[in-house]
C-alpha cells in the first residue's frame, strides 16, 4: 500500500509535467479558439499539484521515516542530504507557482503579451522543475535501494 | 503612473508567490541552524515540514488578498515586466537558496 501511494505520487507528478507542457505550448498560440482550453488546463495543472503535493506529504511525514534511516546509514547519504531535503522544500515554491498560474491564464491571453509571457514563464519554470523533483525523487529511490542491496563480494 | 495589462488580482498574487517563495527558503534557513525554532514548528503540527507548508500557503494567500486591495483596490501599481521578472527571479532564488544551503551548509 505505501508502494502504491509512493508511485501514484510519482505519476501524478509526471502528469502535472505534461499538463503543464501543454499549457506551455498552447499558450504560444493563444487565440480565442483555445482560450477556455488554456485556462482549462490552467486549473487541471494546479489541481493535480496540489494532490500531488498531499499523496506525498502523507507518504513523506507518515513512511518515509524508516527509509530516511536506511538511506542515512547506506552509501548514499546525500539522496537524503541533499536531494530529499531539496526536494521538499522546493516542493513548496512549485506548490504556489502552480496554484498562481490558473489566476495568471485568467488575464486576456489573446491581446497582451504580457499575460502570455508571463503564462509562459510560469508553465516552463513547473515543466523544468518538475523535471527536476521527479529526478531527485528517482536518486532518493535509488538511495534506498543501494541502502538495502547486500555487498556484493563482501 | 504605471500601465499593466494584467490585472489586480495577478499583480498582486504574483507579487505575493515571489516574495513568499523567499520567504519560504529563508524560513529553511532560519529552521535548520535553530533548533529552537525546529521544536516550535514541530509542536504546531504533526511534523515541522506541514507546519513549513501551512506557512508557505497562508502567507500567499494574506499577501495576495492584501495586495490585492491595496492602491484603492487597483493592486500593486507595477508593470507587465515587473510582474514577470519578480514571479520567476522570486521562485528561481528561492530555489537557489535552498539547494544552496543543502549543498554548502545543511
Amino acid at each position: 500500500m505505501t508502494l502504491a501511494i509512493l508511485m501514484l505520487h510519482a505519476l501524478l507528478g509526471m502528469f502535472f509535467i505534461l499538463a503543464a507542457g501543454f499549457v506551455y505550448v498552447d499558450t504560444l498560440s493563444a487565440c480565442s479558439m483555445n482560450l477556455n482550453r488554456i485556462r482549462l488546463m490552467s486549473r487541471f495543472v494546479a489541481l493535480l499539484m496540489w494532490v500531488t503535493y498531499l499523496i506525498g506529504g502523507y507518504w513523506y511525514v507518515v513512511h518515509y521515516a524508516p527509509e530516511k534511516g536506511y538511506i542515512l546509514k547506506g552509501p548514499w547519504p546525500f539522496a537524503h542530504d541533499f536531494f530529499m531535503e531539496t526536494k521538499e522544500h522546493v516542493l513548496m515554491g512549485l506548490l504556489l507557482l502552480a496554484t498562481f498560474l490558473p489566476i495568471a491564464a485568467g488575464n486576456d491571453l489573446v491581446g497582451s503579451k504580457g499575460a502570455r509571457r508571463l503564462v509562459l514563464w510560469i508553465a516552463a519554470l513547473l515543466v523544468l522543475t518538475g523535471v527536476g523533483v521527479e529526478g531527485a525523487g528517482a536518486i532518493i529511490s535509488m538511495g534506498a535501494k543501494v541502502a538495502l542491496l547486500p555487498v556484493v563480494g563482501g | 503612473m504605471t500601465t499593466s495589462t494584467l490585472n489586480a488580482q495577478t499583480r498582486a498574487f504574483g507579487l505575493s508567490a515571489a516574495v513568499t517563495c523567499v520567504a519560504s527558503a529563508l524560513l529553511v534557513v532560519v529552521k535548520e541552524t535553530n533548533e529552537g525554532l525546529l521544536k516550535f514548528m514541530k509542536t504546531i503540527t504533526v511534523h515541522h515540514w506541514v507546519t513549513h507548508g501551512l506557512f508557505a500557503v497562508l502567507l500567499f494567500l494574506a499577501l495576495g488578498l492584501l495586495l490585492a486591495r491595496s492602491n484603492n483596490g487597483q493592486g500593486p501599481a507595477i508593470g507587465d515586466d515587473t510582474v514577470v521578472k519578480a514571479v520567476a527571479g522570486g521562485f528561481l532564488l528561492g530555489c537557489v537558496i535552498i539547494a544552496a544551503f543543502y549543498l554548502f551548509i545543511g
